[in-house]
């Protein structure tokens, strides 16, 4: 009977939270935008460091023409070589740690098969001509070293961008919607009446977490419905994290709602916290240092195993410590919000 | 331990606007009202949204609200948005809003503050019929008139402490609210 009255407690709060966020109109502030783009960008890989050398992985068990070999070590301001297993190399590609991978090719014997991540990027230019301009300069080859280029990732825009905008909208729930409305509830002193009432805390911050979820939810459907992808039936580990990542992110959200005493602050505090959160995760596939340093940043526990496993297939299984940063993170979370509404912090 | 006791009791506790330390409360009963000085209501619903999702939250019956919204003359603004009312009928809707319970003790603070003449006298009668109905009233006031006209028991407070406690046409009541 208990349970049956805190969960009839926490919908009615939660559709009133939801009649509240339909009726309410957010004004979004962006000036730190520019700010932490420029930051993030300072942090991309700048031309001349050491990074511009490509990083190319050899199978440590590949048959590779001598003049190959020789050429691509002749030119090692161009290409630094590594030897790998195949399993290493595309893991490795993956974590941006190699930028290509050359197998030789079976059928010719003077060709390779060149492994990328991506089949359009500056790195797989660089390399292609890279290439081709030492196939130039040595002789007895007419044959093009490269046969074929084949991408890991082959998706289109829509789908290669879309882990951002997911990334992006359970943010703007996380960090700006929830805070906003969790500190007008407590300006208007809205809170102080709910909590006259014979309910619980965590009713209360249950409901917070179901109107995050709905949002996030609703945000993540439209993004599907307007570009017309389908869902990826054959892998949904994705979408245990953007519903654990909704949750989380949202008991974050009401968290530093709390912090705040009007709806100025939240909204100041949550784009502090929601620019850092996203640039750099959102950034990440460009640059190895951006991925390094993204790696702290709660956000990236989302976003890496949300974009892997839409745009490489990778299982639930491969980002399970991430799920478990991401539930500690909420569990946390809800943890000082509720210790916070207990104590009636800055009501 | 008496209804204005208890309701002082609450008063010293730091969880005022909380039916507080519901594991001893219970869900069973709310004890008292709390009526702050400015009213806090969803201005962007409806009165009888208001009201309808306070009463599912202190589980009393839809006839409650029509109950409630008879007593406080609401009945033609039920459909209204609340931030179109008057201050005067806020602040009904408030006190309307935190009797769905039915409590014994209900607490205001500084009901008139900021209210003209005629508002001021509307919640002052307010007062007197919920007293009259059997209510124990706590109110925080710094005006001497509207203590004379409503209160029987007056306590002064200097610095958080209690230096007064008795009638409000006591002389040594008057010459401290006056310092």
């Amino acid at each position: 009977m208990t349970g049956y009255l805190m969960m009839k407690n926490v919908f009615i709060l939660a559709f009133n939270d939801i009649a509240a966020a339909i009726k309410n109109k957010s004004i979004w502030l962006l000036i730190f935008i520019p700010l932490f783009v420029v930051i993030s960008l300072k942090l991309a890989d700048s031309p001349g460091s050491k990074s511009q050398q490509l990083k190319i992985g050899l199978l440590s068990d590949g048959n590779y023409p001598q003049v190959i070999i020789k050429s691509l070590t002749a030119a090692k301001e161009l290409f630094f070589l590594s030897r790998v297993t195949y399993v290493e190399g595309s893991q490795q590609l993956k974590e941006k740690k190699l930028d290509a991978l050359l197998i030789p090719d079976k059928q010719a014997s003077a060709s390779l098969t060149l492994l990328v991540l991506k089949k359009d990027s500056p790195q797989t230019f660089f390399i292609v001509n890279g290439l081709s301009e030492l196939q130039k300069t040595s002789a007895g080859i007419k044959n093009s070293w490269i046969s074929r280029i084949e991408p890991m990732q082959e998706n289109s825009a829509e789908i290669q961008t879309f882990p951002i905008w997911i990334l992006m909208v359970i943010l703007l729930v996380g960090c700006i919607i929830l805070p906003a409305q969790v500190a007008e509830e407590k300006e208007k002193k809205l809170l102080l009446g709910i909590m006259q009432t014979p309910i619980y805390e965590i009713e209360w911050l249950l409901a917070k977490l179901i109107l995050g979820l709905v949002l996030c939810c609703l945000a993540v459907s439209t993004l599907y419905a307007a570009s017309g992808l389908k869902l990826n039936t054959e892998n949904l580990g994705y979408l245990v994290f953007i519903i654990i990542g909704s949750i989380c992110f949202s008991s974050f959200g009401v968290m530093l709602g709390l912090l705040c005493r009007n709806q100025a602050g939240a909204r100041t505090l949550g784009f502090i916290v929601y620019v850092p959160f996203l640039i750099p995760s959102a950034l990440s596939d460009f640059s190895i240092r951006l991925t390094k340093f993204s790696r702290f940043i709660p956000s990236y526990w989302l976003y890496n195993p949300v974009r892997a496993m839409l745009l490489e297939n990778s299982r639930l299984s491969d980002y399970s410590f991430d799920l478990l940063c991401l539930l500690f993170l909420g569990l946390l979370s809800f943890g000082v919000s509720h210790y916070l509404l207990k104590k009636r912090w800055l009501m | 331990m008496d209804e204005a006791s208890l309701a002082m009791a609450v008063i010293k506790s730091k969880y005022l606007a909380s039916p507080a330390r519901k594991s001893t409360w219970a869900r069973s009963k709310v004890k008292y009202g709390f009526i702050p000085e400015l009213p806090n209501l969803y201005d962007n619903f409806s009165v009888e949204y208001n009201l309808k999702l306070f009463a599912r939250l202190f589980r009393v019956s839809p006839e409650r609200i029509e109950q409630v919204l008879e007593q406080f003359g609401l009945l033609k603004f039920r459909s209204s948005q609340v931030r179109v009312l008057s201050k005067g009928l806020k602040q009904r809707l408030s006190i309307a809003r935190s009797i769905l319970p039915d409590p014994p003790v209900i607490i205001f603070d500084e009901p008139t503050a900021g209210l003209d003449y005629n508002i001021t006298k509307e919640i002052h009668e307010l007062l007197k019929n919920l007293h009259e109905s059997g209510k124990t009233i706590l109110f925080t006031s710094h005006s001497r008139e509207e203590t004379k006209e409503l209160a029987t028991r007056v306590i002064n407070l200097q610095e958080g402490k209690m230096v007064f406690d008795g009638l409000p046409n006591d002389e040594k009541c008057i010459y401290i609210s006056l310092q």
